[in-house]
């Protein structure tokens, strides 16, 4: 440890230092940037209930495929990493393969939000947005893209409710949560209290959560520092940075409820992946699953490892389903510098091939 | 800073971030500084939900000892009641004397 105090030393003392002050200066300004960058791709809110809206993104193609898809991100994270900026859009890839794409915004927990269940999530918010697009649409079963925790929602809901969807993606969800990731680790009953911090905290604040995911690999903003020095003068990774700050600072507090159920009844006791998740006393069975599905994991991920996200392709019973591992990160496969040719062209082609014919 | 200082930094650096990032993540994943810092968050958890209760309590009796409005207001019309019973006992006394 003392050698390498000693190495940042040296490493501040050779020009570190005024690189860190120029990174640290620029932090305002850089999320302001990302501000008028991000989930730029025309939408139109088609449904609210309370902070929940739910998007409909212009079609691209003068007639889209039948059968739209929704997006489900993460309930704390933006949902517009999947909408980073005009360049960087999965959604944009998308609507180029001819997808109606729809796009659901928790928006931010608020006090209000503390005593929502898990459970309601997936029957409450989640069920009537569905409802509201499979109406909108005219379609009896729609797509279902869930990226992260919203992967495992959507997988949760898929069981549920089988006939109201068509097909479903778990991009990087993770299934089993008993593994050597770091947040398996870190919230372990034997160390983490989840009860005392809801019935303390309430909502857990996104400030919190923001520290946690710091602190896996707080060493890395050293680098950051040195890309955002070396490429300050080319624009478009200014604009991408600018858009990966914003979103990475700009975590939603986790509802109270919800998080002591995700944490005791997955971190802790691994239910899901054991048959024992139950949804309003209801057991949830992945094995039980038959809709067409896809999922995606990346080795690199340190958020949901990828033998816990492709077992979910182990587990269920689709006759039509694929596993598509990628060589990236959990945030740079959706964002990266590959996504344009390692995720988007694979998730376009084969949603493509599932969403029936192109609208009349 | 010129590209050739830059480059010998970034060569440094990551071979730094590389070897704290290692040494870091032995650390947080040790059970005894985990179990250290488990004991630490719920201490401080369980001193703020006894100072919660602490100023609730002392929130609701200052509350109570303080009059409600409806105890004002019904203060108000007993002050009321009493200044039109002094007038009309002054008014009768003055009767009384002109008799």
């Amino acid at each position: 440890m003392n050698n390498l105090m000693q190495q940042w030393g040296a490493l501040w003392g050779s020009g570190m230092a005024r690189i860190w002050q120029h990174y640290t200066q620029a932090q305002d300004s850089i999320r302001e940037q990302g501000r008028a960058l991000v989930g730029q791709t025309p939408a139109q809110v088609v449904y609210t209930e309370g902070r929940l809206r739910l998007l409909h993104y212009t079609p691209r193609t003068p007639s889209p495929l039948a059968v739209p898809l929704l997006c489900i991100p993460s309930l704390i994270n933006q949902y517009y990493i999947m909408d980073l900026t005009p360049e960087r859009s999965l959604v944009g890839a998308l609507l180029d393969h001819g997808i109606d794409v729809y796009m659901l915004d928790w928006g931010a927990a608020a006090e209000g939000d503390r005593h929502r269940s898990f459970d309601e999530y997936i029957t409450g918010l989640m069920r009537r947005a569905i409802g509201f697009v499979r109406q909108h649409s005219g379609q009896p079963a729609i797509a279902l893209l869930g990226y992260c925790m919203g992967g495992m929602m959507s997988a949760l809901y898929t069981a549920l409710y089988p006939d109201e969807i068509a097909s479903l993606i778990n991009l990087a969800g993770p299934i089993n949560y008993h593994d050597d990731g770091i947040y398996s680790v870190w919230t372990r009953a034997e160390w983490l209290d989840a009860d005392l911090l809801v019935d303390t905290l309430g909502n857990i604040p996104g400030e919190l959560l923001n520290t946690t995911f710091n602190l896996v690999r707080p060493t890395g903003i050293a680098l950051q520092a040195l890309d955002y020095w070396e490429r300050r003068d080319d624009p478009a990774f200014l604009r991408r940075f600018a858009a990966m700050q914003l979103w990475t600072s700009d975590t939603s507090a986790f509802p109270g409820e919800a998080f002591r159920k995700y944490i005791k009844d997955c971190y802790q006791q691994n239910r899901l992946i054991a048959g024992r998740f139950t949804i309003h006393d209801r057991p949830i069975d992945l094995r039980r699953i038959t809709t067409p599905a896809l999922t995606i994991a990346a080795r690199r991920d340190h958020i949901a490892p990828w033998e816990s996200v492709a077992v979910f392709h182990d587990l269920i019973a689709s006759p039509d389903k694929e596993l598509l591992v990628l060589e990236s990160g959990h945030i740079g496969m959706v964002v990266g510098s590959s996504a344009s040719t390692q995720l988007w062209p694979r998730l376009g082609q084969w949603l493509a091939a599932r969403s029936g014919p192109p609208r009349t | 800073m010129n590209d050739r200082l830059s480059t010998d930094l970034r060569r440094d650096l990551e071979a730094w971030e590389q070897a704290a990032a290692a040494q870091w993540d032995r650390l947080t994943r040790s059970p005894d500084v985990l179990r250290r810092l488990g004991n630490q968050l719920s201490a401080s958890l369980t001193s703020r939900q006894r100072i919660d209760a602490l100023m609730q309590r002392a929130f609701l009796q200052t509350a109570a000892a303080r009059p409600s409005s409806r105890e004002l207001e019904r203060l108000e019309q007993l002050e009321a009641q009493v200044a039109r019973l002094v007038a009309r006992i002054e008014r009768l006394e003055d009767a009384l004397r002109d008799e």
